[in-house]
């Protein structure tokens, strides 16, 4: 009985919790056309309009149901961050060893 | 929080959401979709009459708020029109589309949330001293309610599919990119939730 009460009052506010009103079909469709005519588009990888940003596990396979994952990343990109980054700390290098004291630094016994 | 899951799905999703999508229907939906993609925009608009409706109450009653609800189903017709050359038919599009709404309005709601959160800091820092809320909504069904929006994420979002919007298991299961156990799971633990927030009335309900 108690089971009863509560699924038919559970049932009751769920049919009136955030209950829509009719869909205001035109007002949206105006939206789309007129964000679309601003290129006001979904940018993948873009952490501000990308859904899938701070997903990075994510199937990037078109035709998931996460079909707005970023584009596949391609090999080379990686690469070039590698080695801007090895650059990076190989200049780093010189850059101290000019300004670290020239002479002989070794102590005496 | 439980990240949106993303990886391919294996059960069954042959039928689409809410437009009594067969074998027939999903070559109609091919024909719709290469029609939109050769730049038919009479096909765009047909396609977005059969599904926005419920996209748009879905995205209502995760959201209670029309202006949101409106921009988050824009926002997945955007996305939907702008990636429709990507989607390979692996799912019906119902499906495709539910789960980008979804994934659009809780990614919404949180940035809403915590842009809601900090002018809410500021209000109370004025309303100290203010009385519980409780205290002011003792009505079964107002707390029953702000038991709902107190609801763990994924919870709440098979909740609401499920109890109030109709959706099956299976359905949920598909756009959730969960198996049917986890959906119905998520919904006992959501009602059970509910029960434990009416401790208060422990005489007819606990």
């Amino acid at each position: 009985m108690k089971e009863d009460r509560f699924e038919a009052l559970l049932r009751d506010v769920a049919s009136e919790y955030n209950s829509p009103p009719a869909t205001p079909r035109e007002e949206i469709w105006a939206g789309i056309q007129s964000r679309r005519r601003r290129g006001d588009v979904a940018i993948a990888g873009d952490p501000a309009r990308d859904i899938t940003a701070g997903d990075p596990a994510c199937d990037i396979a078109a035709g998931d149901p996460r079909p707005d994952a970023s584009a596949p990343r391609t090999g080379l990109g990686r690469y070039w961050r590698w080695g801007v980054g090895m650059a990076a700390v190989f200049a780093l290098g010189v850059g101290l060893g000019r300004l670290a004291p020239v002479g002989n630094t070794t102590r005496e016994p | 929080m439980q990240p949106f899951p993303c990886s391919p799905v294996s059960h069954d999703r042959t039928h689409g959401i809410g437009t009594g999508t067969d074998a027939r229907g999903r070559v109609d939906e091919r024909f719709l979709i290469r029609r939109i993609l050769q730049g038919d925009a009479a096909a765009e608009r047909e396609f977005y009459d059969m599904h926005v409706d419920r996209i748009y109450r879905l995205s209502y009653r995760m959201t209670g708020d029309d202006e949101l609800a409106r921009e988050f189903t824009q926002e997945t017709f955007i996305r939907a029109f702008d990636r429709l050359a990507e989607f390979r038919h692996e799912a019906a599009v119902s499906t495709w589309l539910h789960a980008i709404a979804v994934s659009v309005t809780l990614n919404g709601l949180r940035r809403h949330r915590r842009h809601a959160a900090r002018e809410t800091e500021l209000e109370d820092a004025r309303h100290l001293g203010a009385p519980p809320v409780d205290a002011i909504e003792p009505d079964l069904k107002s707390r029953l309610k702000r038991a709902i929006d107190a609801l763990p994420e994924m919870y709440r979002t098979v909740f609401l599919m499920h109890d109030a919007e109709g959706y099956t298991h299976e359905e949920i299961g598909a756009v959730l990119n969960v198996p049917v156990g986890t959906s119905k799971a998520r919904l006992a633990r959501a009602r059970a939730r509910l029960r434990e927030a009416l401790s208060d009335f422990a005489e007819e309900f606990a």
